[in-house]
């Protein structure tokens, strides 16, 4: 057995003795998320950016248009606030969750 | 024309035929590392057992510019032969004919060697190398592909159905192999995927390579849809002949037994687990000690390493193993060894393969990433498993068997028809030390010195819960046996379940949690 691959798992309070595996090494370790970042739903290209730095939104407000498998997808903001910095541009490949607009 | 020429007449035709893409195409086909359609039948089959049908079927496209074209058996070799003499079906798309695309006609010679193996319940292996639907013959197309997909539907259950993925199968093309029973890749050649990474790249702009994004070691070690991995497509064969060798042909097919052979593995059973249920050990080395010959076929051996599953014989007797293995997270279930293990019982109980369990594990893996992932809804695929299947099933409870996962591995309570445990057994509604500070919160935490009185209850409930008697007291477990008895009562115990009465019930089918 390779001993980088060595693991200490505790289950109910006792340690076990034992190895990784392919998938639990991709495992990635949860955070609470922060709703003041605005993170994107769906992989796609931005079309079109539908509000600016200091802007003050509301709930239901439309943020931006990212294009996904040929849909124009109009994104509405689900909480008010006022826009601290717009992190993307048209034209952007924006990725699942990846960061698109950080409210103050 | 005199019969002598008209064979002559057929030879010729055979030849041309045969020849698929052309000579260029099988130089290029070769270059990238492949056999041909042909060559990889004839090293499946036993030698000079093939027969090819529809050698000279015709594909049917008549729009842009098809018409005119001949492409030869329309890129697919279907046929009969034979393996350790007995019968099998197979398909093999060939890749010089336009790249083994599928086209009606190449999907009709595919239906008709499924219906076939179904019919004359044999098994059905397809070797997949095509670049996926024919564009030029657009719905017939996809019509081929869901015409084959619900012959492998109506098939599974019945008959095996085995899918060899030599070369790209991309798109719906993947949805054949996903609905038959086992998936055999071999590295560097074979690539599967829904969308490929140019789309990928302009959707996402994500740049990964094919064989990041679906070759062999990623479905035989990450995505769990392959269950056998090569290094060679030579490999890959005589791993589909010995798997062959174990399981039965069809669902009433009794012919599995061999001549009885004793293990070979020079193994100490006795010595094998270590007492402390904190160390590893692998538990292949169990099972080993206990078939015939020491012989074990395992399915899926990179995914979810945590579970073992696998064919063996005992006492000349093919039986599936479902075994945690503490050498991996400590062998606990989680979302990928649950679905792992809850697919091969439902594949044992439908062609009557026995099951024996063994089991040595803390419970269900903790952690968010596994609750979100639905550890719930697929821990539960182990417990229906278990409880619906109707085999016989045979438990052993070789070292730790605490909770939620003692109940799921095949326990009394899912109807095991008989339990063993070893003396190292440990069944308890959890690990010593967590169940202490519960049960002793008061004690411990009102004590002068918590950490002393915390370390002498937890010594306290070893002593009393931390064993295979409590369970055996109330009869959830039958034998407590030495571990190196474990292989005659398994044998006598398969012997006694040959007649196990078979219980009819008058529901369709039951809703599992898939």
């Amino acid at each position: 057995m390779n001993e980088n691959r060595k693991l200490k798992m505790i289950v109910d309070e006792v340690e076990y003795e034992t190895y990784s595996t392919p998938s639990f090494d991709k495992k990635q370790k949860w955070s609470q998320p922060d709703d003041k970042i605005i993170l994107s739903i769906i992989p796609g290209t931005i079309v079109e950016i539908l509000v600016k730095e200091g802007d003050k939104v509301k709930a239901g407000d439309a943020m931006l248009v990212i294009e996904a498998m040929k849909m124009n997808n109009k994104i509405n903001f689900l909480k008010g606030g006022i826009i601290d910095k717009v992190l993307v541009k048209p034209g952007d490949i924006v990725s699942k969750n990846q960061e698109l607009i950080i409210l103050k | 024309m005199s019969i002598n020429k008209k064979i002559e007449a057929l030879n010729q035709k055979r030849k041309e035929v045969m020849l698929g893409g052309g000579e260029k195409a099988i130089e290029k086909q070769k270059e990238s590392g492949k056999l041909t359609a042909r060559e990889r039948i004839e090293l499946l089959v036993d030698k000079g057992s093939f027969n090819e049908y529809d050698l000279f079927v015709q594909h049917s496209a008549r729009e842009f510019g098809m018409a005119d074209k001949v492409l030869n058996g329309d890129g697919v070799v279907i046929g009969t032969g034979t393996i350790d003499g007995r019968p099998i079906c197979v398909f093999a798309q060939d890749f010089t004919v336009v790249g083994g695309s599928l086209g009606y006609m190449h999907a009709m010679k595919i239906v008709k060697i499924q219906d076939l193996a179904l019919k004359m319940r044999v098994p059905c292996i397809g070797i997949n190398d095509s670049g996926g639907a024919r564009i030029q013959e657009g719905v017939d197309a996809l019509a081929g592909y869901g015409e084959i997909f619900y012959r492998n539907t109506q098939s599974s259950g019945i008959i095996p159905q085995l899918s060899v993925i030599l070369g790209p199968c991309a798109g719906g093309a993947v949805y054949s192999p996903a609905l038959t029973d086992y998936v055999f890749v071999v590295d560097n050649i074979s690539k599967m995927f829904i969308t490929g990474p140019e789309v990928i790249k302009t959707v996402l702009g994500e740049e990964i390579t094919q064989e990041d994004l679906g070759g062999a070691r990623v479905h035989s070690e990450i995505t769990g849809n392959a269950h056998f991995f090569a290094n060679d497509e030579k490999e890959c064969f005589s791993q589909i002949r010995k798997l062959l060798s174990f399981i039965p042909h069809n669902n009433k097919d009794k012919n599995t037994e061999r001549k009885v052979e004793k293990p070979v593995a020079n193994i100490d059973i006795n010595n094998v687990v270590p007492v402390d249920p904190t160390k590893p050990y692998d538990v292949r080395n169990v099972i080993k000690a206990i078939t015939d010959n020491s012989d074990f076929v395992e399915v899926m051996e990179k995914f979810a390493q945590n579970m073992v599953i696998g064919y063996g014989r005992i006492g000349g007797k093919t039986v599936g193993f479902v075994a945690n293995q503490p050498l991996y997270l400590a062998g606990v279930l989680d979302v990928d060894s649950s679905d792992k293990a809850a697919r091969f019982i439902r594949y044992c109980d439908a062609f009557d393969i026995p099951i024996v369990t063994l089991v040595d594990l803390p419970g269900y893996l903790p952690g968010v990433d596994q609750e979100h992932a639905g550890v719930i809804r697929h821990g539960a695929k182990v417990l229906y498993a278990y409880s619906e299947a109707s085999v016989p099933k045979l438990t052993v409870i070789l070292r730790k068997a605490y909770g939620g996962g003692y109940i799921a591995m095949s326990s009394r309570h899912l109807k095991a028809d008989f339990v063993y445990a070893w003396p190292t057994a440990e069944i308890a509604v959890m690990g010593p030390q967590g169940a202490a500070n519960i049960i002793f919160r008061k004690e411990i935490a009102e004590a002068a010195d918590p950490n002393e009185m915390r370390k002498q209850k937890v010594e306290e409930y070893k002593e009393r819960f931390a064993n295979p008697y409590v369970a055996a007291s109330k009869g959830y477990v039958d034998e407590i046996i030495v571990p190196d008895e474990t292989r005659e009562k398994l044998i006598q115990a398969l012997k006694l379940s040959e007649t196990k009465a078979k219980v009819k019930t008058d529901k369709k089918h039951g809703v599992p949690p898939f």
